[in-house]
């Protein structure tokens, strides 16, 4: 069978359970709790440090604003309560990435509860409930003499994560399927990206998955062994882990087995999970409340401040699309991918650009281009009020298709003003009847096979014809309006 | 109070402490002694006050999101027993501290 006819068969005796928990770092300029700058990639190891998250001792931790107004930002987008009254705690546990011993997060009263997010699967709408919202810090980074855990002899420890503020975001246990898995993660991400919270770098740790998993035969009320999934840095990595459990754990339950409730991490080169035994066995974090941070109250003009700092969001986004621009949903949801996406293409719009022409030209040659050079439209040469200027030309029908193409190209690379080049090396389109018929008549009489062949109910003839007319005014034609009068003069004659 | 010889050896595993037979033995009897104290307290009838974390009136304690300079990995790393480069250096991480 291949992998996918077993894992139907897999769901068609057993339910599968998915709860997926996702940290992602909150795009602070200051850490959480110390203001070192945030960005641990760009400076030597441990170079933006300090005693607080050195985690010498002695010193007082104190709460990042921005840290506490994105993550009630983050709750808001997905339908979260923020209750009046929330407080960190400690989790204890000694691990060399933490030097403090503990990690300060949120145990009992977490800065969010009950909220939701709703999106498609295979056309039918999933609704995945969220648990709850916290604010934690991250850990150091260790690498390890030959990257190999279990054998290093020693490990190196670079502190300049730690502290950076960390957002938990807790799904219940609604998602069924692999497949909704992953949904989840992309619309997450999507939202968290969009209202500028996190930049949503799976491959690089920014946004981070963990996912419990258990089955259970059809039909049974009690929840089956669940087993909890790391080391997954992509959406597929996401969907393929699972799918790789789903068919281990059927083949224990299927020999009357039973599993083991454990860690398992996901080998992307083997392509399956490996328990992580003995690490995990301890866990007993004894939290409790954090002595060195008062409580925060949130009221309601707080929250309500907050509230009118988030954007449209995605979703809302690509309906008003298709009912004020009468996209397609298609369309719509393509144009509405990312915030500058879609704020690129409002732009156009407001820059007099008709909203079907705009939607054709960004989701087609300006993505192929942005694509192709890994640069997108607003840092191009062109830039949107360049392309804006390129596409009213064509609206005009100042240009014709092809030469806006080649331009689009041109430009996108070199800069430049479209207008003036269009004057300057005389690209105008050539419309004018007269002109144009007696080129199509020139053309009929260089090529009678072709005429004939046409007139005796052969269409591609009109091909040559029409190649001819383009030639015949370096490609600057108005080619709809020479088919139209190519057919009009054969036909008469 | 009495407190099994197995939570000390769990409580010791946790705190990454390789402790002596003889060791965990005195220890099970200091830890006892504030287990006993422990007790005592929650002997005091505290159910007219209002359950409490802090002691302090203060709330919502917050700083602005500002980078300031920080001290710097030679600074950071002047009291590490070893180093390498900029990194801290640590032994092995897993194996039988663990495991235990």
């Amino acid at each position: 069978m291949t992998e996918t006819a077993t894992i139907a068969a897999a769901l068609d005796r057993y339910e599968v359970v998915i709860g997926l928990e996702v940290h992602a770092q909150l795009l602070t300029r200051s850490k959480m709790f110390c203001p070192c700058p945030a960005d641990y990639t760009s400076a030597a190891p441990n170079a933006n440090t300090c005693p607080v998250c050195l985690g010498l001792p002695g010193v007082l931790p104190t709460i990042n604003q921005e840290a506490v107004d994105f993550t009630v930002r983050t709750a808001l987008a997905l339908h979260c309560d923020i209750p009046p009254f929330t407080k960190f705690d400690r989790k204890n546990y000694f691990y060399p990435d933490l030097p403090k011993g503990y990690q300060i997060s949120q145990y009992d009263l977490p800065l969010s509860v009950s909220g939701h997010l709703e999106f498609p699967v295979g056309g039918d709408a999933v609704r995945c409930g969220i648990t709850r919202v916290h604010l934690e810090e991250d850990t150091g980074t260790m690498h390890h003499a030959g990257d190999v855990l279990q054998s290093a002899t020693s490990s190196l420890i670079d502190l300049n994560r730690c502290g950076v503020p960390l957002m938990e975001i807790v799904g219940e246990p609604d998602l069924r399927t692999p497949e909704a898995a992953r949904e989840y993660l992309v619309r997450l991400r999507q939202i968290l990206t969009y209202i500028g919270v996190n930049d949503g770098n799976l491959e690089k740790g920014s946004f981070r998955c963990d996912a419990n998993i258990s089955l259970r035969p059809r039909g049974a009320q009690e929840l089956g062994v669940k087993v909890e999934v790391k080391n997954m840095n992509s959406f597929r990595a996401v969907q393929r882990a699972l799918e790789s459990e789903i068919e281990r754990q059927t083949e224990v339950l299927d020999a009357g087995g039973t599993l083991v409730q454990e860690t398992r991490g996901w080998v992307e080169a083997q392509g399956r999970t490996i328990s992580q035994r003995s690490k995990e066995q301890a866990h007993d974090y004894r939290y409790f409340p954090e002595p060195d941070l008062p409580p925060l109250r949130l009221d309601a003009a707080f929250v309500e401040r907050v509230r009118a700092t988030l954007p449209e969001l995605p979703e809302a986004r690509a309906h008003r699309f298709q009912q004020q621009y009468g996209l397609t949903a298609y369309d719509a949801a393509v144009l509405t991918d990312t915030r500058d996406e879609a704020d690129t293409y409002e732009a156009l719009v407001a820059a007099r650009v008709p909203a079907k022409l705009a939607a054709n030209w960004q989701s087609g040659d300006v993505a192929a281009l942005a694509n192709e050079h890994h640069v997108p439209l607003q840092h191009s040469g062109l830039g949107i009020d360049g392309l804006a200027s390129l596409l009213r030309l064509v609206d005009a029908g100042t240009i014709n298709g092809p030469t806006a193409k080649e331009l689009l190209a041109e430009l996108y690379v070199s800069g430049g003003n479209p207008e003036g080049l269009v004057r300057d090396r005389g690209l105008a389109q050539v419309s004018d009847t007269a002109e144009l018929s007696a080129l199509v008549d020139a053309a009929i009489t260089a090529n009678p096979a072709a005429a004939a062949d046409f007139r005796a109910g052969k269409q591609r003839a009109l091909g040559q014809l029409m190649r001819a007319v383009k030639e015949a005014t370096g490609g600057k034609a108005d080619m709809p309006l020479v088919n139209r009068l190519l057919r009009e003069r054969l036909l008469e004659q | 109070m009495t407190l099994s010889r197995a939570e000390v050896d769990h409580v010791a595993t946790l705190a990454r402490l390789g402790l002596s037979d003889a060791e965990k033995d005195r220890l099970l009897g200091e830890l006892e002694a504030i287990l006993d104290h422990i007790e005592r307290l929650q002997r005091v009838d505290t159910s007219t006050l209002a359950e409490t974390a802090q002691v302090g009136d203060l709330v919502n304690v917050l700083r602005a999101d500002v980078p300031e300079a920080p001290i710097g990995a030679a600074a950071a790393l002047r009291n590490a027993p070893a180093t390498d480069g900029s990194y801290f250096v640590v032994g092995a991480i897993q194996g039988t501290e663990l495991d235990a």
